[in-house]
């Protein structure tokens, strides 16, 4: 299913977007495709709220212990994950917080031609906002790159798409 | 000219070993560590603000980590000294080994491999596979050609270099941080200093 | 009680273990070329601002020459770190600021950075879903301070108005500094540099944590006299210095 995913900074700033689609599925419909930024953003309050509450998803663990940073196992990072946090339409919304209050939110359409509703599979959402979260921290390392700026890295890009084709859009 | 002219670069099988070994006892049991990560990070810090500072002048900025690595050089050989008490190295591919196996396993806890020597035996290259300075980095378009990152090596080497009389030319003619195939550190004996007062001392 | 010879960790107590040993494992440099690094900085920064003066009045094809020599040259107009010291008490004040606030930067940035690294590394004694401003402070104290200078801050006071009091009772960079006890005024404004460092990385990790907002956050430092270690019998007399911390907190 296709997906639109963003990385909204700490002043509600885009730093990064994608759209993840899978060439033999179904894309996003052209009039939806320019209403998802629009949809994030009206998420973000919600997600606000949602981040001083400890919400029932955050108690699933997955076990994704691959990298050099997920390396450093223990499951805190897992109440980062805030499951499905809005719906609009047929489509729902999924968000996610790093600590330093980075909001990773993601749009996922489901099969428009049947209109049948989006099922968020959980594992595989969280454990991709997992990996790009570390990618991000990853980014936040290289010296010439500002916390809270654009981040225009071809690496991040190629490898964030690569993690969606992997757990989203297969 | 350098006393390295009549050596064969690669010593004994034996004594490479035991350098090793003796490096490795070094690292592991006398010496203080603190997280790579940390170092990578601070260094980092040090070249994006003197990017800022220069307005991104790239040569003044590998100037000024050049400068900044020399002057480290300079007190850095002292440390090394007194750790290793290693004796004063017969040729230059004795130095090269000491450099690789001692001095960058010591300090950084990598070992870069020597090679490129010139047919003269007055140069030779440390290619680095592992390099602490630079893991997380990758160069903004404008910084890959100008910018030699990891600058601060080479004056460390030219004033360690040169606390021990050797005057050498240090530079970097490759990176992979610019898509280089490898990160080349080349060192050229131009002579050896004869109880010279070094540069920069009074 | 009886049943146990040995009381069962608890969880939390085998993720701290898991942590450490995590932490050891960790890729390592030598401590030497850490500390080394750092302290060249403040020369490095009164060498900076010296050339950045120069350049103010040589422009255009000078430039251009006097770059020519750099890269042939490499060593043209060294300066060795002990003169660029001497240097910057000769400064004046504006000047001695702009080399403050340079690397007050470079810790800075560090601080915002190492922030996210570290929590990320999923340390157990951290809990930031419930993140106010005196658990980020403790957080300096203990894992940032810990990371950075290899020890923790020593006491830690707040009026819980936005006001930390951050004491250590002995600040490495600056122990190796030859400062005797009758320290003259102008050796005493050496050490304002060497403390611009951990300044800087305190803002940064308050930056990084959600107090961003410009002048926010006031961070200064002073050397004071170290009672404690003037008791004991260390020949070694370490120095304290007192991190003040002011953040605007909304009320």
């Amino acid at each position: 299913m296709p997906c639109y995913f963003a990385i909204i900074g700490a002043k509600d700033n885009p730093i990064y977007e994608a759209e993840f689609t899978n060439p033999h599925l179904n894309q996003f419909p052209p009039e939806l495709k320019e209403l998802n930024p629009f949809i994030l953003h009206a998420s973000l309050d919600i997600l606000e709220d949602l981040q001083w509450q400890t919400h029932p998803q955050s108690g699933a663990h997955s076990g994704t212990n691959s990298g050099f940073l997920r390396s450093r196992h223990s499951s805190s990072n897992s109440n980062c994950y805030l499951g499905k946090i809005d719906h609009f339409y047929g489509l729902a919304i999924t968000g996610y917080l790093s600590y330093g209050n980075m909001k990773f939110v993601m749009v996922h359409s489901g099969n428009a031609n049947n209109g049948s509703p989006v099922v968020v599979d959980d594992v595989s959402v969280k454990s991709f906002y997992q990996e790009v979260h570390e990618l991000y921290v990853k980014t936040l390392m290289n010296p010439f790159y500002t916390l809270n700026e654009p981040i225009t890295s071809p690496v991040f890009d190629g490898r964030v798409r690569a993690l969606a084709k992997k757990l989203l859009t297969k | 000219m350098s006393a390295s002219t009549n050596s064969v670069p690669n010593s004994s099988t034996g004594s490479k070993k035991s350098l090793k070994a003796f490096s490795d006892d070094i690292w592991k049991n006398k010496t203080a560590k603190i997280n790579a990560e940390l170092f990578t990070l601070t260094y980092g810090s040090i070249v994006s603000q003197l990017c800022t500072d220069y307005e991104r002048d790239f040569v003044k900025v590998n100037n000024q980590l050049f400068l900044m690595g020399y002057n480290i050089g300079m007190r850095l050989i002292e440390d090394f000294l007194a750790r290793t008490a290693l004796p004063r190295c017969e040729s230059l591919a004795k130095t090269s080994e000491v450099v690789s196996k001692c001095a960058f396993k010591i300090f950084l806890n990598v070992t870069p491999q020597v090679g490129n020597w010139s047919s003269s035996q007055d140069a030779f290259s440390l290619f680095l596979d592992e390099n602490p300075l630079s893991d997380f980095v990758e160069l903004p378009m404008d910084a890959a050609k100008e910018l030699w990152y990891s600058n601060i090596l080479c004056g460390v080497l030219k004033g360690a270099l040169e606390m021990v009389q050797m005057d050498c030319d240090v530079f970097f003619t490759s990176d992979v941080l610019k898509g280089d195939q490898t990160t080349e550190l080349r060192v050229k004996l131009n002579r050896v200093l004869k109880d010279e007062i070094p540069a920069g001392e009074d | 009680m009886n049943s146990n010879q040995k009381p069962e960790m608890t969880e939390h107590q085998k993720q701290q273990l898991q942590f450490q040993l995590f932490q050891e494992s960790l890729p390592k440099v030598n401590e030497i070329v850490y500390r080394m690094l750092l302290n060249e900085t403040i020369p490095m920064a009164v060498s900076v601002q010296n050339r950045l003066s120069d350049n103010s009045d040589t422009q255009g094809t000078l430039g251009q020459e006097l770059e020519e020599k750099l890269v042939l040259d490499p060593l043209k107009g060294h300066v060795p770190s002990h003169k660029l010291l001497q240097q910057y008490l000769a400064s004046e004040s504006d000047q001695q600021a702009k080399i403050d606030n340079r690397l007050n930067q470079i810790g800075f940035s560090l601080g915002q950075k190492l922030s996210q690294l570290l929590i990320f590394s999923n340390n157990p004694s951290l809990s930031f879903r419930d993140m106010d401003l005196l658990a980020v402070m403790k957080f300096v104290c203990r894992d940032v301070w810990r990371q950075v200078f290899g020890k923790q801050i020593d006491n830690l006071k707040t009026n819980h108005r936005g006001t930390f009091y951050l004491l250590d009772n002995n600040y490495k960079p600056v122990e190796s500094l030859a400062l005797d006890d009758d320290k003259s005024l102008e050796e005493k404004a050496l050490i304002d540099p060497y403390l611009q460092f951990p300044c800087g990385v305190i803002r940064g990790v308050l930056d990084s944590l959600g107090f961003k907002e410009e002048g926010a956050v006031i961070c200064t430092a002073t050397l004071v006299d170290n009672a404690e270690s003037s008791k004991s019998k260390s020949p070694i007399s370490s120095r304290a210095v007192i991190f003040n911390v002011q953040v605007a907190v909304e009320n």
